[in-house]
């Protein structure tokens, strides 16, 4: 049971945060010809130690490619299994949130997608080895903790990336490993 | 029975001034300080602020009781922690009732010096403080 | 209200916000807004500026955080924003909660009255009257509002009616649903 990768994307469509735990990820073909040499040019440096690279796909075809799959399976769910807004309802019971059909996860021959987005259009993506079951929570936690606590409440950090900006604060990147590394399905 | 209040700040500058009458038994309030005393009363509590200065160090009380006297008239003063004086020139003595004045007129300054608008040693110049102290003066005095 | 709202606000603040002396917040804010009134010598309109743009960066951060505490999702109604605003957002961040009136009849504006403002706690305006008919202490406030709704792509309009400050009776701020923004969706999708 392994942890491939994290992704996140932004309500533009672009690839902000990339984090690869391991060179044999199926996402990234040893051989990237074109695309490294735009993509060692906004890689961060990552703390002492650590394994994998940071920021290094961000502009990848295989970023365009996860976003493209994640946007559509997103659309489809949100069609087809969302409730009819009710007004009734929606006003005495606004926290029945789960009203609207979300992408939980998916999953290929080789690895399995675990997808969260945020009211505001924010994308989280791990993706692990097919056997890893529900990453729901972490990636709950990772918005919640991490992402809210490092990005957000720094006011050094933008809020709305411009084009090609990713995030590289130290502090952002440590608490991302601190919590993946943690969890028992990191091999 | 007349009061004549001074708040004097850290540059020995007036803050505020009131002088009014008792309220009890029937007065009306309105002072009734004769017109040479009228005058005079502000060059007497300046002369008084010589005399805080030196007993203020020698007790860890805020209010000083009556520190000084003019001619039959006492004058009671009150330090805040700031270093901003209260005086009070008045005829009768009357600790226990001015030290409660002068309390309650200390919280009221406080709150005064709440406000992000008010800088230290500036004149209050709030009507609403003006009522409220003559309150005050209706209730203890 | 339904109880469930209420009960998650209370449990919220209760539980997972942490606390601050409110005179430090409230005499932070003060000197920020006496600054700004000493740096733009007395020009309200200016400060006023200042202060909304100010709220405005706030916002679009605290919606995050506001999002991430509570869970929830988008609102499906101009109302049920109403409500969650004043309901869980203010009790959460200022532990007060403003009552939503004055709704107009197409449902796209209400006004936020607040009983107590603690972001106004001891102050005075200067007396001269320019102050009392320029300033509007709290627009920091409007800068939130506007821009924790935007982030929700809602384009709202908002502004200070009445202040205890100046002399009325209540606080009260007006917001003006414009329009809903629409998602970004890639290019080549549309």
């Amino acid at each position: 049971m392994t942890i491939y990768s994290f992704w996140m994307f932004d309500r533009h469509c672009n690839c902000i945060y990339t984090r690869e735990w391991t060179r044999s990820s199926p996402l990234v073909p040893s051989h990237s010809s074109h695309s490294s040499v735009s993509s060692t040019s906004s890689a961060t440096t990552l703390p002492a130690g650590a394994i994998g690279t940071v920021n290094a796909s961000n502009q990848n075809d295989s970023a365009k490619l996860l976003f493209g799959a994640l946007f559509s399976l997103r659309n489809i769910a949100n069609k087809l299994g969302t409730l009819p807004f009710n007004e009734d309802t929606s006003v005495t019971d606004p926290l029945a949130i789960h009203r609207k059909n979300s992408l939980k996860s998916f999953a290929t021959g080789k690895y399995r997608a675990h997808f969260m987005e945020t009211a505001l259009g924010l994308y989280f993506c791990i993706l692990s080895d097919p056997n890893v079951a529900d990453l729901q929570i972490v990636l709950k936690d990772l918005y919640a903790d991490v992402y809210v606590n490092h990005v957000v409440k720094n006011s050094a950090s933008d809020v709305d990336f411009p084009a090609e900006e990713v995030i590289g604060n130290e502090s952002f990147v440590r608490g991302v490993d601190q919590l993946i590394t943690a969890l028992p399905a990191f091999a | 029975m007349s009061y004549y209040l001074a708040m004097i700040g850290t540059q020995d500058n007036p803050i505020y001034e009131l002088e009014f009458g008792s309220f009890r038994q029937g007065n009306d309030g309105t002072s009734k300080f004769n017109p040479e005393m009228k005058e005079l009363n502000p060059f007497i509590l300046h002369a008084a602020l010589d005399i805080i200065e030196d007993v203020q160090w020698e007790t860890n009380t805020l209010y000083l009781k009556a520190i000084d006297n003019f001619y039959g008239h006492l004058i009671s003063a009150y330090v805040t922690p700031g270093n901003v004086k209260f005086l009070l020139l008045h005829e009768t003595k009357n600790e226990e009732a001015i030290r409660h004045f002068f309390t309650d007129i200390n919280d009221l300054y406080v709150k005064v010096l709440l406000s992000p608008f008010y800088n230290a040693n500036d004149p209050i110049i709030s009507p609403s403080f003006d009522v409220k102290v003559k309150t005050l003066a209706k209730k203890y005095l | 209200m339904s109880k469930t709202i209420k009960a998650t606000a209370d449990d919220i603040w209760k539980n997972k916000v942490e606390k601050i002396n409110s005179e430090l917040f409230t005499l932070t804010y003060g000197s920020v807004v006496a600054q700004l009134c000493r740096d733009f010598h007395n020009d309200y309109v200016q400060v006023n500026a200042q202060l909304e743009r100010m709220g405005f960066n706030i916002g679009i951060r605290l919606i995050e955080d506001f999002l991430a505490r509570t869970g929830l999702g988008r609102c499906q109604s101009f109302k049920e924003t109403a409500e969650v605003v004043s309901k869980i957002g203010f009790k959460i961040f200022l532990n007060v909660v403003p009552l939503v009136t004055n709704w107009s009849g197409d449902g796209k504006q209400f006004s936020l009255v607040l009983e107590e403002n603690p972001l106004a706690e001891f102050v005075e305006l200067p007396q001269d009257d320019k102050a009392s008919r320029a300033l509007w202490y709290s627009n920091v406030l409007v800068g939130v509002l506007k821009g924790a709704l935007q982030m929700v792509q809602l384009e709202v309009d908002v502004a200070f009616v009445k202040d205890v400050l100046r002399g009325d009776d209540a606080t009260e701020i007006r917001l003006k649903l414009i329009k809903v923004l629409r998602d970004e969706v890639p290019a080549g999708e549309d």
